[in-house]
């Protein structure tokens, strides 16, 4: 009684849009599912229609833990094409806790061999503490930038060449042609992305945070928004920036690294450092 | 008088503490709350990926205004629970509730059950003191 009471109570509400799922009604497949979202989501720009190939689901959390290989991990994680898991999204998202991974991790190898990994998975849990401590540098700067630049020099808003994925610099055009159709992005590319937004594009950080918070299926508020802050150098001591060397280095054959295409970042530390820095003192 | 946990795109499972801490029959729904998710600007992929989560746990899916849909279960009596979330734009949605109705956030779990301290102000600062709880086992 009490039950249909509340449903009438719901419905009356806002009769238009009460959807209650029930087991027969509830789509199934994956296709049912991308557009019964679609239709429930009428705000979208009808231009977005990417779907990612993660699938929501434990099952699918469950397959990427089993696959876990902690010291493979240790040695390859900054390799774009390292044994990485690929759980972030599901421990993004609650489906699994940060300790069942690591207790999969200790179960498979002694503490020693699984620590990389594990100390990895507690990088999303000491962000989260920083941030409970600190709720303000959710938004606002940590501390001042040490680029030589003040938060007034970066601009506010992703330049429209970086949203096409059309910079014109290959390897980022790549990493940005990931995020926005699959949601998710190897560790290293995202600090090559946010790197380049903002210290090549002198995009605010707080704009670069927003940008992958819309697409990456794990975006962490805490995670996300106080690395932009670290690499930034708002919550560092130093700016972090890459060049092409470095992406060669860990990227695959799939990116294209060639000198030619990826102009902007093809230097040296010390060329790139007073080309991008050029108010700082030469170390 | 029942329990209605109120599910949020941070804590996904039905196994998370929220489920012990509001008990067994507990009724856990997520609101497909329009306004908000267009505010936060998420992407269809990430829309669909969260929509797949809540299908996979079986939860019930409710279109509508959070704050309208939780008190109409507020004024019957239910209690009301909720994961701890850190998103100001969750805890805006479920704070006019919390002043009119009795609600239970329940604490996310801490790894090793350690607690990042204000002075450890870069990561090896708290992975030295938290290492030895987190690798326990």
């Amino acid at each position: 009684m009490r039950k249909q009471n509340m449903e009438n109570a719901v419905e009356m509400l806002n009769p238009s849009v009460h959807e209650t799922k029930t087991q027969t009604s509830s789509p199934k497949t994956r296709a049912d599912i991308v557009s019964h979202v679609r239709k429930i989501s009428p705000w979208l720009d009808p231009k977005d229609t990417h779907v990612s190939n993660f699938i929501g689901s434990r099952a699918e959390a469950e397959k990427r833990i089993q696959s876990i290989n902690p010291s493979l991990y240790g040695r390859t994680r900054n390799h774009l094409e390292g044994a990485v898991t690929q759980l972030s999204p599901y421990i993004s998202r609650g489906v699994v806790s940060s300790e069942k991974v690591c207790d999969a991790a200790l179960s498979k190898e002694t503490p020693k061999e699984a620590e990389k990994f594990i100390q990895q998975v507690a990088w999303r849990e000491y962000w989260q503490g920083i941030l409970e401590h600190n709720p303000q540098w959710l938004w606002h700067d940590a501390e001042n930038y040490k680029t030589g630049l003040v938060a007034a020099d970066y601009i506010d808003e992703l330049p429209e060449d970086i949203v096409r994925a059309q910079t014109g610099t290959a390897s980022i055009d790549h990493f940005l042609t990931q995020l926005m159709t699959n949601g998710w992005v190897h560790n290293h590319a995202r600090l090559y992305l946010a790197s380049y937004i903002c210290h090549w594009r002198h995009v605010k950080w707080q704009v670069g945070a927003k940008f992958f918070l819309k697409h990456l299926l794990d975006a962490d508020l805490a995670s996300n928004n106080l690395s932009w802050q670290w690499v930034a150098s708002t919550f560092s001591h130093k700016p972090y920036y890459f060049n092409l060397e470095n992406v060669q280095k860990f990227s695959g054959p799939d990116i294209d690294t060639s000198p030619e295409n990826n102009v902007d970042i093809d230097a040296s530390y010390e060329v790139l450092a007073k080309r991008l820095f050029p108010n700082l003192e030469p170390k | 008088m029942g329990a209605v946990i109120w599910l949020h795109e941070d804590a996904l499972r039905p196994d998370h503490p929220v489920f012990n801490i509001a008990g067994p029959g507990a009724k856990a729904i997520f609101i497909w709350d329009a306004e908000d998710l267009q505010s936060r600007g998420h992407s269809f992929k990430k829309l669909v990926f969260i929509y797949e989560c809540l299908e996979d746990m079986g939860a019930e899916i409710i279109q509508g205004r959070t704050e309208e849909i939780l008190s109409t279960y507020c004024e019957t009596g239910d209690r009301l629970y909720f994961a701890e979330t850190q998103n100001p734009d969750l805890l805006n949605l479920i704070a006019p509730l919390q002043r009119r109705y009795n609600v239970t956030m329940v604490a996310r779990p801490r790894l090793g059950n350690f607690e990042v301290k204000p002075e450890m102000k870069r990561f090896f600062r708290y992975w030295n003191k938290a290492r030895t709880s987190i690798l326990k086992k």
